[in-house]
């Protein structure tokens, strides 16, 4: 099953990204990012039996500026300022983020995150996939990462508590990426399945940005021990 | 084949031999005498009028229309056989729907043109298959602007700032290139159109005609609706009194 997710968002990302590149042609113009998240959700919903996949899409486009849209598992679209999923069998957490939402405009960003595997253990393409940049033009970077199942109980109500509480308007590129950086770490505190490395994706007019935080630059909480480092 | 002519002209799918497909041009012919049909895009949205003409003092006014709403932000002006600008306006109708179904954004007006034309043109292809008698300007607004665009029975489409099609087409034509449409807004083209189309109107042949005009602007929220009934009074008006005044010089 667990596999299965990850086959599952994959597949449905290259449906999306191919359509995208097809579309992308018919207009001569970068499709926007929510053609995106439509495409998205009309497959999700089409294939709801079969699926067990639920995909954040971020992006920019020269229409609305920088959006996040999250698409869950029946196929709801919702547009949202931040978005937020976790499994608890997975060991992944991915955050989207929107930055300036005052300002259709201006510069915006947004941000999504992949927490990866626990250490010790081998790194697999399955899992922790890097977000893949869809279009050729920095017009328009669309994104689209895993978001995992969504476990009762896992820590993504935890992270929603702490982003209702930390989540501003109009934050810096900086500062939303330090907030993220820090909701993933909570989040593999909290979460017994979650664990490893925290990868970051910026996406702006000037287009994708992609960081890497390794496992033992992450803060630590609530006694949580040291990554051991079983390599060395 | 027997009688007169050279041939070549019963089928669709049979060129005459320098080159030219014969059927094509009837429809023209077609839409060469309808009722004047006239598209001007101004700076803030598109304006679309027609020359409807009255078979019947006993027709019901206001029946069948030949400006149709394709989707909320498009609308077409059908001249020629208005059966067949149904089927076109049908056609687009379920082109928009569609898209809109998949994309989850309305469709850009160039996408829209592109596919109606394509699927005109499908009906020139085949032998079991004539063409339509119909040509038909496409006005809609979408996120790129107003846009507006004419299809013909070949199944060609170009972009306009402003065109016309049916009886009276040459003459609207040199009256809309007369116009400053670049900073003319919608609330003057449509005083403008109803004046061409009066101007046009042919007493001699035709007695009777209904003006139709609908826009797309801010004032109709971006959306294509047929004129509200007051300001095609006025626009009714102002035609009249200019002609007036043009009998009067």
């Amino acid at each position: 099953m667990f596999y299965l997710q990850a086959a599952d968002s994959q597949i449905l990302s290259d449906y999306v990204r191919y359509f995208l590149n097809q579309h992308t042609i018919q207009l001569g113009q970068p499709a926007t990012v929510k053609v995106a998240a439509n495409l998205v959700r009309l497959f999700s919903y089409q294939n709801k039996n079969m699926l067990q996949t639920g995909l954040i899409i971020g992006g920019w486009d020269k229409y609305e500026g920088g959006q996040i849209y999250s698409v869950p598992l029946g196929g709801t679209v919702l547009k949202q300022p931040f978005t937020i999923g976790v499994t608890g069998l997975g060991g992944e957490i991915a955050i989207g983020m929107m930055l300036l939402r005052a300002r259709p405009s201006g510069f915006r960003r947004l941000q999504m995150h992949g927490a990866q595997e626990r250490e010790g253990r081998k790194q697999t393409t399955g899992r922790n996939r890097k977000p893949k940049k869809l279009s050729h033009t920095n017009e328009i970077n669309q994104l689209c990462d895993k978001e995992d199942k969504v476990k009762e109980g896992s820590g993504s109500s935890y992270l929603y508590g702490f982003f209702d509480q930390a989540w501003k308007d109009g934050m810096s590129k900086d500062e939303a990426e330090k907030l993220v950086v820090k909701a993933v770490s909570l989040a593999i505190a909290r979460d017994g399945a979650s664990g490893g490395v925290v990868r970051t994706v910026t996406i702006n007019a000037e287009g994708v940005t992609r960081n890497f935080y390794s496992g033992d630059s992450l803060p630590l909480w609530h006694e949580e021990l040291e990554p051991r480092k079983l390599l060395a | 084949m027997s009688s007169i002519g050279t041939g070549y002209d019963l089928s669709v799918t049979t060129f005459s031999p320098d080159g030219r497909v014969f059927q094509i041009e009837y429809a023209a012919k077609a839409v060469d005498n309808s009722g004047t049909v006239v598209g001007i895009k101004c700076k803030d949205g598109i304006v679309l009028g027609v020359e409807k003409l009255i078979p019947s003092k006993m027709m019901l006014a206001g029946s069948n229309r030949r400006i149709h709403s394709v989707h909320r932000h498009a609308g077409m002006a059908v001249a020629g056989l208005a059966a067949d600008g149904r089927q076109i306006v049908a056609r687009a109708k379920s082109e928009a729907t569609n898209y809109e179904r998949i994309y989850g954004e309305p469709i850009p007006v160039k996408e829209l043109a592109d596919r109606v034309a394509s699927y005109v043109h499908l009906c020139t292809l085949y032998w079991w298959l004539r063409p339509f008698g119909c040509g038909v300007i496409l006005g809609g607004y979408d996120r790129d602007g107003p846009q507006l665009y004419m299809i013909e029975p070949s199944g060609v489409s170009y972009r306009y700032f402003g065109t016309a099609i049916g009886k009276g087409r040459q003459a609207a034509k040199t009256e809309i290139e007369k116009l400053k449409l670049s900073d003319m807004t919608c609330k003057q083209g449509i005083i403008e159109v109803a004046k061409i189309i009066y101007g046009i109107h042919d007493e001699a042949k035709d007695k009777l005609f209904e003006l139709e005009l609908s826009w797309i602007c801010e004032d109709s929220n971006r959306q294509h609706q047929k004129l509200p009934e007051n300001l095609l009074e006025e626009a009714k008006a102002a035609a009249k009194a200019a002609l007036e005044e043009m009998d009067a010089d």
